[in-house]
Parts: structure tokens; sequence; C-alpha cells
């Protein structure tokens, strides 16, 4: 794809379309205000910025899940990238006094784009609110720790502090760690402990769901009160 | 091999059919649609969970479907966040 004649010749737009989708994946609690005014600099409103910070939160959904279920590409690629790296280690997120007020006036909302808004509200309903096949407060330790894990405050609220017990709980919320931070390290050994503690394929499922949708839930929180800083 | 069972578009009953009947209306540029013929992998990867799948794509599909980035700074974006996530999706 990134050799197509059609995508942009990396001139100052795409470079900054490119430097703040890697700051969307890899640590959006370093965005700030500034950064509104260093992109409309560079050609690109704030509904595009709205727009690429919400294309990456729910990429990182689709690799996350890509991953942990073990996909297999659809197509052969001439030009295959090198395989995981599981030594990289994710960046470390700030301290949580230190991670983005969630409570600051924000230039940006998702509810700017009313539709893809309306449209994961339902999503949150359905991954969350559910009584099965995972119990609701395993669920909600998933997020804890998902939120935890990227400086979401706000998530955090919502959820509680993580405070996993026993050997399922431990399972889950290292696993959710997992998922959150460094999803290349994904695959059917990370799954081994969750199947040990007795969760079978649709339970496994659903925390792959839940981790995955509050890796994008919390990762646009952090990125958009990150931008009101 | 996946990890998890995997239950493809042909294979499908119930409320799974009916999701990638749903989805299989959704205007795919050429180059989105497998030669295989089944759903695309990361939709199949949502078998287990017919609703979460809907919910997920009709997530994807008002991010992909409307402006205001034009499809190539669509994929710039999702093409850097997968490199990054060291994907290969």
């Amino acid at each position: 794809m990134i050799a197509d004649a059609r995508l942009p010749a990396a001139g100052p737009r795409g470079r900054a379309i490119a430097g703040l989708a890697r700051l969307v994946t890899e640590a959006p609690w370093c965005l700030r205000r500034e950064d509104l005014v260093r992109l409309r600099a560079s050609g690109i409103d704030d509904a595009e910025v709205l727009h690429v910070v919400a294309l990456s939160s729910f990429f990182g959904y689709l690799n996350r899940v890509a991953d942990a279920v073990g996909i297999e590409l659809d197509y052969e690629v001439a030009l295959a990238p090198p395989p995981p790296d599981a030594s990289v280690a994710p960046l470390p997120r700030p301290e949580r006094h230190e991670c983005p007020d969630p409570d600051r006036a924000r230039p940006l909302q998702l509810g700017q784009r009313p539709t893809t808004a309306a449209l994961v509200d339902a999503w949150h309903v359905q991954v969350m609110e559910r009584a099965a096949p995972l119990g609701r407060a395993h669920r909600r330790l998933v997020a804890a720790v998902v939120a935890d894990a990227t400086g979401d405050v706000a998530g955090l609220r919502a959820t509680g502090e993580p405070a996993p017990s026993g050997e399922l709980e431990q399972a889950l919320a290292a696993y959710a760690d997992l998922v959150a931070r460094a999803p290349w390290r994904l695959g059917a050994a990370a799954l081994a402990p969750l199947r040990a503690a007795g969760l079978d394929d649709a339970a496994l499922f659903d925390v792959i769901a839940t981790a995955s949708y509050q890796s994008f839930a919390s990762r646009l929180e952090v990125a958009l009160a990150a931008l009101a800083s | 091999m996946a990890h998890l069972p995997v239950t493809g578009r042909r294979e499908a009953t119930g409320a799974l059919r009916e999701t990638y009947e749903l989805l299989g209306k959704r205007a795919l540029p050429p180059v989105y649609v497998p030669a295989h013929g089944d759903a695309p992998g990361i939709v199949r990867a949502h078998s287990l969970d017919p609703a979460v799948m809907r919910c997920a794509f009709q997530v994807s599909g008002s991010l992909n479907g409307q402006g205001p980035l034009e499809w190539p700074d669509r994929e710039l974006v999702n093409a850097v966040t997968s490199r990054l996530n060291q994907c290969l999706y």
C-alpha cells in the first residue's frame, strides 16, 4: 500500500499525518494543544486531526484482534515486513498525576463526528454490558487494566481501579496489559494461562474483544484529552 | 493456524450468517476484496461474536466511508499504525 503511486509523496502534510498517527499509537499522552497549531501549519485542519486520531485508534483495535486471534493475510504481499520483534519495549506512560486531565475543555471531541460517535456508543454497550460469556466484573477488570496501562483517567473512573485476585483474575490482568501495551507479543502462548484458568473459546474471544475495544477507547480518550492540554 | 476457531461466510448460520450478509453489502474498494471469495480475515476473526463483529465494522465503515481524509491519507494512517504495532495486517 505504501508504495501505491496515489499515496502522497512524503511532503510536510504526509509527514505530519504519519507523525500524528505515530504518537496516537505509541504515546497518545504526549500530544499537546500546540500540536494542533503545528498541524494546521502543515495544512491539516482540526477535523482531519480528529479523523487521524480516531482512525489510528481504530486500526490499533484491528491490529490487536488480528494478532490475538492469529489471522492469516488474505493476499500475497510483494514486500513482507520483518517478523515481529518481541523484544521491542512499549514506551512507558507517565505517572497517573501527569496523565492528561480528562476534565479540561476540549478543542476536539468525537461528537464532532456524530455518526461515528453514535456507532462507538453502540459498540461500547455491546462489548461492556453483556453478562456472558465473561462475567461483568471480569470484563470490567480487563477494561480497567487497559485504561490504567494507557493513562486513561476518565476510563478508570468508569471501571474502578484494577484489583485482580486469584488465578483467573491475575491471568486476565496480565493478558489485558499485553493487549494494551505490547500487542506484538500476542500469540497462542499468551492465551494458555487463560485456558488453564478455565476459559473456553467464546470467553477467550470476549477477553480479546474487550481488551482491544478498551485499547481503542482509551487511546482515543487520552489523545483527545492530551490535545486540550 | 488461528488461535481460536474461525467460521467463514460459507459455513455460517443464524446470526453470524445475517451479519456477514449485512457487512457484505458495504461498498469496498476492489483492492480490499479478497481473492479467496470469503469475508476478509479480520472480519472472520470476529466470528465467535457476530454482534461485536457488526458493531466494530459499522464503526470502521463510518471512519473509512466518510471524510475529511481521502483514501491515500487513511492508508498512510493505517500503515503507520500497523507498522508500529508490528502487525502484518
